[in-house]
């Protein structure tokens, strides 16, 4: 791990020519450091408001998402316990619980296209302008997704990136709301396994 | 392919998608906390999940947000960390109270007009493992974040930089999803829409949340319900009324406590309101004990 620089509280002078962790940069925001929770933002708040925008579309509302999902990392940092995950994916999971809240109270789902969700992972993934890391990551999930069975990995999109709930997918998809949540739930247990998470 | 669709150990996917409603999460986090094996499934699902929002390409914000971020966060005061303070409820229940007067009795309670930003409670609850009595105290905390992004309240809202003043009704919500035992339910409203009441039982109190409800005839009001449950007498005690119900999606914190197993029943009544309810519900969502 990096050593902090001393004495950068107050000021805006990098810390380190090295990236700082999130995880490093959250404990500190933890302790009140705004320049830390500048840093912090710029770490993640382009997936934040890309996984945000992903389910609600209207960029608008998904940047107001994304600023409660800031304003929520800064007043909770203190709260944050390394232990139970890095601090990217608890950023991330607060994000996707905003957009999904948000995209139920304000687009009711009968309004909401179902094609959203079904739309081919690739297609909305650029591979040409992403980072290294982000395409190796879509690349994985790319991967594993085509592990699953059609069904399966329509309802784990509509409902990830899609932001129905399955009561709502049994409607659209016209199945039974059982057979949503054992294709929901098969399709995470090969999605987990092809990925080899561990927990 | 199954009837058996309510076994909480069915929806360990759902849940790691968020793709639950209503009790189904409470119904799936108590299973969890009696299982470690469910457990286990589920958080390698969620972490499974993870890998989902890792995989989405970002998108660079405008610059004006991190300014306005930047800015805010001068005024929005940090949770106190949790340490080894034990709070006593009773002083928690103050401190809920002086961040958030919300409830003033007589006046209607269509003091929230926008959809809600649901606070990541699931989140919270997995990762802080903070005692229950420190739940409300974080709600209180998170008045002034929740003052922004509505929007859509009007004056209420109006002063983007977060007095608490302004965001009675959103700090009402919120301290409801950001409970520990915060549920939620979902019923149609009789006429077309939906209605989800939210409610935490350790609070004593509810919100309702209307989507598609379209507005109550001229001269009409919906008024809010507790109705008591059979066992505690039934009594039925009035909770405001929601005067700006257009069909979109509005709601309100109900007015005083809510008791154990009471339901949330919504009429159409004079403007104005009633003591008692004159018409029968549009709708009545149960709120059983978890």
């Amino acid at each position: 791990m990096l050593t902090l620089v001393e004495g950068d509280m107050n000021g805006w002078t990098p810390a380190a020519p090295e990236p700082v962790s999130a995880d490093d940069l959250l404990s500190r925001v933890a302790t009140g450091d705004q320049a830390a929770f500048a840093d912090l933002y710029d770490e993640l708040s382009g997936r934040v408001l890309g996984l945000v925008t992903r389910l609600l579309k209207d960029r608008a509302q998904s940047e107001e998402v994304t600023q409660e999902v800031f304003l929520e990392v800064w007043q909770q940092a203190t709260r944050f316990d390394q232990a139970r995950g890095s601090a990217a994916s608890w950023v991330l999971t607060m994000a996707h619980r905003r957009a999904v809240d948000r995209v139920r109270a304000s687009q009711s789902s009968r309004d909401r296209d179902t094609k959203i969700g079904i739309r081919d992972f690739e297609t909305d993934f650029d591979s040409v302008s992403e980072s290294v890391e982000i395409r190796l990551e879509h690349e994985r999930v790319s991967r594993a997704l085509s592990r699953l069975t059609e069904f399966q990995r329509q309802a784990v999109q509509l409902a990830y990136y899609g932001g129905f709930s399955h009561s709502e997918m049994a409607e659209k998809l016209g199945v039974p709301i059982g057979t949503v949540k054992t294709r929901l739930r098969d399709g995470m247990i090969r999605l987990r396994d092809e990925m080899g998470v561990t927990s | 392919m199954t009837d058996r669709h309510d076994d909480p150990e069915l929806m360990t996917g759902s849940h790691a998608l968020n793709a639950l409603t209503d009790d189904e999460r409470a119904s799936v986090e108590r299973a969890l906390s009696d299982s470690p094996e469910l457990q286990r499934e589920s958080d390698s699902l969620r972490e499974t999940a993870l890998a989902l929002a890792f995989a989405v390409s970002p998108i660079e914000p405008s610059a004006s947000l991190k300014t306005s971020l930047l800015a805010k966060i001068q005024t929005t005061p940090q949770l106190p960390a949790l340490d080894d303070s034990r709070v006593m409820p009773e002083p928690v229940r103050e401190a809920r109270h002086a961040s958030a007067p919300d409830v003033t009795p007589a006046t209607p309670v269509t003091d929230l007009q926008s959809a809600p930003g649901r606070a990541a409670s699931t989140a919270r609850a997995r990762w802080f493992q903070r005692p229950a009595a420190m739940l409300s105290m974080a709600a209180a905390g998170a008045v002034v974040l929740l003052s922004v992004g509505f929007g859509v309240g009007g004056t209420l809202l109006q002063d983007d930089g977060g007095a608490p003043a302004t965001t009675q009704a959103a700090s009402g919500l919120d301290q409801i999803y950001a409970a520990p035992d915060f549920q939620r339910s979902t019923a149609k409203v009789k006429g077309g829409g939906t209605a989800t009441v939210v409610w935490s039982g350790q609070l004593q109190r509810s919100a309702v949340i209307l989507d598609g409800v379209s507005a109550a005839p001229k001269d009409k009001t919906y008024e809010l319900w507790y109705i008591g449950s059979p066992e505690s007498g039934g009594t039925i005690t009035a909770a405001g009324l929601m005067d700006d119900v257009d069909g979109g999606v509005r709601s309100a914190v109900l007015r005083g406590t809510m008791g154990t197993g009471d339901m949330i029943g919504i009429t159409v009544e004079p403007a104005g309101g009633s003591k008692q309810p004159t018409t029968k519900p549009v709708v009545a969502v149960p709120t059983s004990e978890a």
